[in-house]
């Protein structure tokens, strides 16, 4: 991972809020995006996410506090004079312009010669030269996202937001699309904020993720930051399975799966499993009557743990676990 | 389309092939019977009309489609904008008030304003190609504003925000982006006021506009030579022909359906000036176009019954007005039917039922002289043929009228049913017949009630357009029989205004009723027009 340098911040979002009627869907959010970083923001479905994008591109206005773009304030500007980038979950292609069309939507202002050479070097950056002259519809869904991307990249925008961008690709594909459109997004040194409500994509994707809810900014912080010091229990949950051991002082102990360990033999019982491949995944009720989960790798040799069976729930972490507020 | 395609392969069987082909064979064959007239053009015919009157009739055809065409663009793609992107008071009683229209011909509106504005401008001034395509653009913009709103309708906002962030401002992004894919809906909308516009021909006769369509009326009635009258209904044809073709081209591969999500766009509240701004725009369309007529229409008929103005030679309103309805009414159902019939029997993935469908279907791009003529020219060929029992003659009878009729209007029935079942989704289908349905019962049971507001749209814009419908009756009426439109040709062909105002507001008044209708089935899930 690249270390984004940090003395001028791409974007930042001051303060920001929007009511809709006595409801703050966006409620007093602040953070900063450094040039070449991806911060990823997630949260489960209707949050906030997506309004917060819109509040930052421009495309809703009646909102409280500042939006900065490279130490400029934007707040009262237009989304056309933002530099701003823009992709979407269903890519929003132009379908009645060219490849080559869609990408030089945003290039009004260079003459014929820049616009072309610019549209071959972005077809080149997201891997996709030859197919200029095709119409949207001809090129399968994940070349349409790598479009939009190149599209969105191609007036230099000052940042780009991605909203949901990979949602709508088939799991086989997301993974490959993906890594295009980070490396393309990384070759261009641009500032990205990246929304999605899938957390295994959150951890894997961004260089900081913040985590919203209910229009809140919970946390934000560098991916293993924020799965193993969580600031609170929503977001341990959120990020993964997780068990709250009870601990003094109205405190919690926060375990991952693979902090404890689980052994044939004894007062707790085994209420589920699952299959992971490389583990199995149990929830078991310890004698105390809290719910854990456990991962126990796959060892052939040894049957798994039938449901109902008696077992021994330990801590085998060889860090302190996390405190939590309960 | 893959739902009916499984009805398909339950109706595929001989019979039903060799019925569909029937149907497909006898409503192309009027409209094949003119074409092949090119074929041996009587060059004396020709060469007499070159040298008199069709260089000028050309131009003024041509004149004539493109304003309309323009008028209609503009108007009603405005109209439908201002319906769509904006909320203003009294926004939703306009977006329905505007279709209205549509009940009004063309000839109705124009002898209205043609008195009116008879004082003011003069009696030669008055009766201007101009002012015939303006009252054209009144009448028909309806097709493209429906057109248009839907499409608007169907667009999503996430286009537009992706132009904004690419440097559009919102007047920009309407122009480079909301217009053009809309396109393909203003191009079907416009395609039917064209076809109208080359059709009319009580509307150009009122303003002395002579248009092809005038003459071949006018070749018909002063020289009864068929063959003449054929050769000039081709060239409606070559019109019709051109302008579909140039759209197509102009189209080539691009699509303009969007993808994903339909957020639809997003309404912005228009306040104080502004909102009365639009108000008044709105309102004065409707005015012009409807209230205002519809007012000296009733002003006229009160007129009418003191000066006992109310009949002709032949009858009464009650007798002209049943005989308009059972007109009407026939040609729908036989429309409906033959169109449920072709929608369910014809598989378009096969060469034979595309070629089906298109030649059954050939009337849309047709207009009405044409098919009159060439109506006339098969069954005078029939009578000739000596196939049908003693004593039978089809030329001049109620069949061969309603007949041209069906052959004109049975591609907005089939349109119209074809994209309504086509919205049924196939996995629908499939779990109803998983569910243990059976044919009968999916069709009666889900796809028909699915797919009932589509059909009764398609059903009422055949009803109001064979309520309208002037040439093709003028040429094939039986004798005897008076239809309402007939009337108030008759009338206003003597300038006899008070007199067809009755006849006129009898016209109005039951196609009001059924754009009643026809609002009501759009709001209720129908697709737009054909």
């Amino acid at each position: 991972m690249t270390t984004p340098d940090r003395h001028e911040p791409a974007l930042s979002v001051e303060h920001l809020t929007r009511r809709i009627g006595d409801r703050s869907v966006v409620d007093d959010v602040s953070f900063e995006v450094a040039n070449g970083e991806l911060l990823v923001l997630v949260g489960p479905s209707g949050c906030g996410k997506s309004t917060l994008l819109r509040l930052i591109a421009g495309l809703d206005g009646g909102a409280n506090g500042r939006v900065l773009l490279d130490g400029v304030d934007v707040t009262t500007l237009p989304p056309e004079r933002r530099r701003i980038g823009l992709v979407f979950q269903d890519h929003a292609l132009f379908p009645h312009r060219r490849v080559e069309q869609n990408i030089a939507f945003g290039l009004k202002h260079l003459d014929k010669a820049a616009r072309s050479r610019r549209v071959d070097e972005l077809l080149e950056l997201v891997r996709l030269p030859g197919v200029a002259k095709r119409y949207p519809h001809e090129l399968s869904g994940g070349e349409q996202q790598r479009i939009a991307l190149a599209r969105a990249l191609a007036p230099d925008p000052a940042v780009v937001l991605l909203d949901e961008p990979f949602a709508s690709l088939d799991p086989s594909l997301r993974d490959e699309v993906r890594i295009d459109v980070i490396d393309a997004l990384r070759s261009r040194h641009a500032a990205a904020v990246l929304v999605t409500h899938e957390r295994t994509e959150a951890l894997a994707l961004g260089d900081r993720i913040a985590v919203m809810s209910a229009g809140r900014l919970l946390q934000v912080d560098e991916a293993d930051e924020i799965y193993e010091r969580p600031i609170d229990r929503f977001v341990a949950e959120f990020l993964g399975d997780v068990s709250f051991l009870p601990a003094e002082h109205g405190e919690v102990l926060m375990a991952r799966p693979h902090d404890l360990r689980l052994e044939a033999g004894g007062d707790d019982v085994v209420t589920a499993r699952r299959y992971l491949g490389s583990a199995w995944r149990y929830e078991a009720s310890r004698v105390d009557g809290v719910m854990v989960t456990v991962d126990v790798p796959v060892a052939p040799a040894e049957p798994p743990h039938p449901v109902g069976s008696p077992v021994t729930i330990t801590i085998c972490a060889t860090h302190p676990l996390h405190h939590l507020p309960a | 389309m893959t739902t009916t395609a499984t009805i398909r392969q339950h109706a595929r069987t001989f019979p039903a092939t060799a019925l569909m082909f029937a149907v497909a064979m006898a409503v192309s064959i009027p409209v094949l019977v003119i074409v092949w007239s090119v074929v041996q053009p009587s060059t004396e015919v020709w060469q007499e009309l070159w040298d008199t009157r069709l260089p000028g009739m050309i131009r003024d055809t041509a004149t004539l489609l493109a304003a309309v065409l323009a008028g209609t663009l503009l108007l009603g793609t405005a109209l439908a904008w201002l319906v769509t992107a904006y909320q203003f008071p009294g926004r939703r009683l306009l977006g329905w008030l505007l279709v209205t229209p549509l009940a009004i011909p063309g000839y109705v509106l124009g002898f209205v304003w043609l008195d009116t504005l008879q004082e003011p401008l003069g009696a030669r001034q008055v009766r201007s190609i101009w002012l015939a395509a303006l009252v054209l653009t009144l009448t028909l913009y309806p097709y493209v504003y429906l057109f248009a709103r839907a499409a608007f309708r169907e667009q999503s906002q996430r286009a537009v925000d992706v132009a904004r962030s690419l440097g559009c401002s919102q007047t920009q992004a309407f122009w480079r982006v909301v217009l053009p894919m809309a396109r393909p809906s203003l191009a079907a909308g416009a395609a039917l006021v064209g076809m109208e516009v080359l059709t009319d021909v009580g509307t150009v006769r009122l303003f002395n506009v002579s248009t092809i369509a005038d003459g071949v009326l006018r070749v018909w009635f002063s020289t009864g030579n068929r063959n003449a009258a054929a050769e000039l209904a081709v060239l409606l044809i070559g019109v019709a022909i051109v302008l579909i073709a140039v759209e197509r081209l102009m189209r080539g591969r691009a699509r303009y359906t969007q993808s994903g999500v339909r957020a639809g766009l997003h309404v912005r509240r228009l306040r104080g000036s502004r909102a009365l701004a639009a108000s008044v725009a709105g309102w004065s369309i409707v005015a012009i176009a409807v209230v205002l007529p519809v007012l000296r229409l009733i002003t006229w008929t009160f007129e009418a019954r003191r000066t006992d103005q109310t009949a002709t030679v032949a009858g009464d309103l009650p007798f002209h007005l049943a005989s308009s309805l059972r007109i009407a009414a026939l040609a729908t159902v036989v429309c409906l039917v033959l169109g449920t019939l072709l929608v369910v029997g014809l598989n378009r993935k096969r060469p034979s039922g595309a070629i089906m469908a298109r030649l059954a279907t050939l009337g849309y791009a047709v207009p009405g002289p044409v098919i009159a003529i060439g109506v006339l020219v098969t069954l005078a060929a029939l009578d000739r043929s000596g196939w049908l029992p003693d004593g039978w003659l089809l030329v001049g009878s109620a069949v061969g009228l309603i007949y041209a009729l069906v052959v004109r209007f049975l591609a907005v029935a089939y349109q119209g049913i074809d994209s309504s079942v086509g919205k049924v989704s196939p996995s629908m289908v499939a779990s109803a017949r998983t569910l243990g349905a059976g044919r009968f019962r999916v069709a009666t049971r889900i796809e028909l009630p699915l797919a009932g507001a589509g059909i009764i749209a398609a059903a009422v814009l055949v009803a109001i357009d064979t309520l309208k419908e002037l040439p093709i009756t003028l040429l094939l009426r039986p004798f005897g029989t008076e239809t309402l439109p007939i009337w108030v040709w008759q009338a206003t062909s003597e300038s006899l205004w008070v007199q067809a105002a009755v006849p006129s507001l009898a016209i109005v008044a039951v196609g009001m009723a059924l754009v009643g209708i026809l609002l009501w089935a759009l709001e209720h899930g129908a697709e737009t027009v054909s």
